[in-house]
């Protein structure tokens, strides 16, 4: 059940299952993206334990809010992995990152960030908008969406002042939607 | 910048989580009461979530969906079916309310091991009671209300308040009313409010404990994330 991209795995219909009590609907929906939801979670927590933590919460989540999942409001599939990071973001806040990132430079995770972002298909709308940003703009977005950073933690990684990354973020948001308008 | 491009702004920091705590509070408000907010927000996940899509996939261990399949068959779900509930305001949202009672044959049992002090004062018999559970559904405290206004709280598990946080107390019987503050704390502890000029609780009274800024809600109405809430039902 394991699919890749262009998969025709129909996850709002999964959805619709668990909100009908459908125990299989939920498995199907775990065979199919428990893996990526667990990779997801990594970029975020740091720690593996603490991963599989966010993606057995999120299926929870998943089972109990399946009746307020709405299709007009994004795919199912986001649906669902904005839950994963929802509860992987609450790990990190309730903790000091200190406790979940060892030795990681912050030149590793801007190097794994370019290679998430040449992951994407070449002319991938995301992918060539956030090539337009300036260098320290993207950066931002893909620390905060990425790796799950907060205002305050990106300030202090990239040593601007918070207003200042709060315009960043607030900005490139803007050009971004412009772009892939 | 426009209203338009405000909120489209709002909804993709909303959708990248680097707010605040409390500035995720508001906009969790704004995602459940805004239909044009959630919009947005719907869209920002479909963009951003091509980035999810290039995530190294990380094989789960074995005992990970056995552990969600057991969380799964203990804790029924309430089997409504209204897509749109979502954005009706979550003080509306009676079938949402509806599934904390399934916390009622659980009050019973947590209430037999909270009789004894019951029994030293059988005068105070509560009205309601109710237990107050997280989202995750795991039970945080106990309300027990009684006819003259006072309401107990009694703590079922520790909980860390920020220094410049407090907890406060509301309770919900009237839609048209809305919450009503019945008191705050420092911490969760077991704590007696009186709050007088209140009716009787009645079942089905919703109960809930907010984070709010120190010294309570600035705006009479919650304003933080909800910790712990549950709906009242009458114990026999």
């Amino acid at each position: 059940m394991l699919a890749g991209p262009g998969h025709e795995f129909d996850h709002g219909a999964a959805v619709r299952g668990c909100a009908a009590g459908d125990e299989a609907a939920l498995k199907a929906l775990y065979d199919a993206e428990a893996a990526a939801m667990l990779g997801v979670a990594l970029r975020i927590v740091r720690r593996r334990d603490l991963a599989e933590e966010a993606v057995h919460d999120a299926f929870l989540q998943i089972w109990r809010k399946a009746h307020q999942y709405d299709p007009a409001l994004g795919s199912g599939r986001a649906w669902m992995f904005a839950i994963v990071r929802n509860r992987a973001l609450n790990i990190v806040r309730d903790r000091s990152r200190e406790d979940l990132v060892d030795d990681e430079t912050f030149e590793t995770l801007q190097a794994d960030h370019d290679e998430t972002l040449m992951r994407l298909p070449e002319r991938d709308a995301l992918r060539r908008c956030l090539e337009q940003l300036d260098k320290p703009r993207r950066a931002s977005l893909m620390l905060a969406y990425v790796s799950g950073f907060s205002h305050g933690e990106i300030a202090g990684r990239l040593g601007v002042p918070l207003g200042t990354v709060k315009a960043w973020i607030r900005r490139s948001l803007l050009a971004l939607k412009e772009c892939m308008a | 910048m426009s209203a338009e491009r405000e909120r489209d702004a709002r909804a993709g920091e909303f959708v990248l989580g680097v707010a605040d705590e409390a500035e995720m509070a508001r906009m969790e408000e704004e995602f459940q009461r805004d239909p044009e907010f959630a919009r947005a927000v719907g869209v920002w996940r479909d963009k951003l979530s091509a980035l999810d899509r290039v995530a190294d996939p990380v094989e789960p261990s074995p005992r990970l969906w056995e552990r969600i399949r057991e969380g799964v068959t203990t804790r029924p779900i309430p089997r409504t079916s209204a897509v749109r509930e979502r954005r009706i305001p979550i003080w509306q949202n009676l079938p949402f309310w509806r599934s904390a009672t399934l916390a009622a044959g659980f009050a019973c049992l947590l209430l037999a091991a909270g009789l004894g002090s019951m029994l030293m004062e059988p005068a105070r018999q509560p009205v309601v009671v109710a237990v107050l559970e997280a989202d995750d559904s795991t039970p945080g405290a106990i309300v027990e209300a009684f006819a003259d206004g006072s309401v107990v709280l009694r703590p079922l598990k520790a909980l860390d308040v920020p220094a410049d946080k407090t907890l406060q107390v509301w309770t919900l019987w009237d839609r048209a009313v809305g919450p009503v503050p019945l008191g705050i704390l420092g911490s969760l502890r077991k704590t007696t409010l009186e709050k007088g000029g209140q009716p009787v609780p009645q079942e089905q009274q919703l109960y809930e404990i907010t984070l709010e800024p120190k010294g309570g809600s600035p705006t009479g109405r919650p304003t933080g994330p909800i910790l712990y809430k549950g709906l009242a039902t009458s114990p026999l």
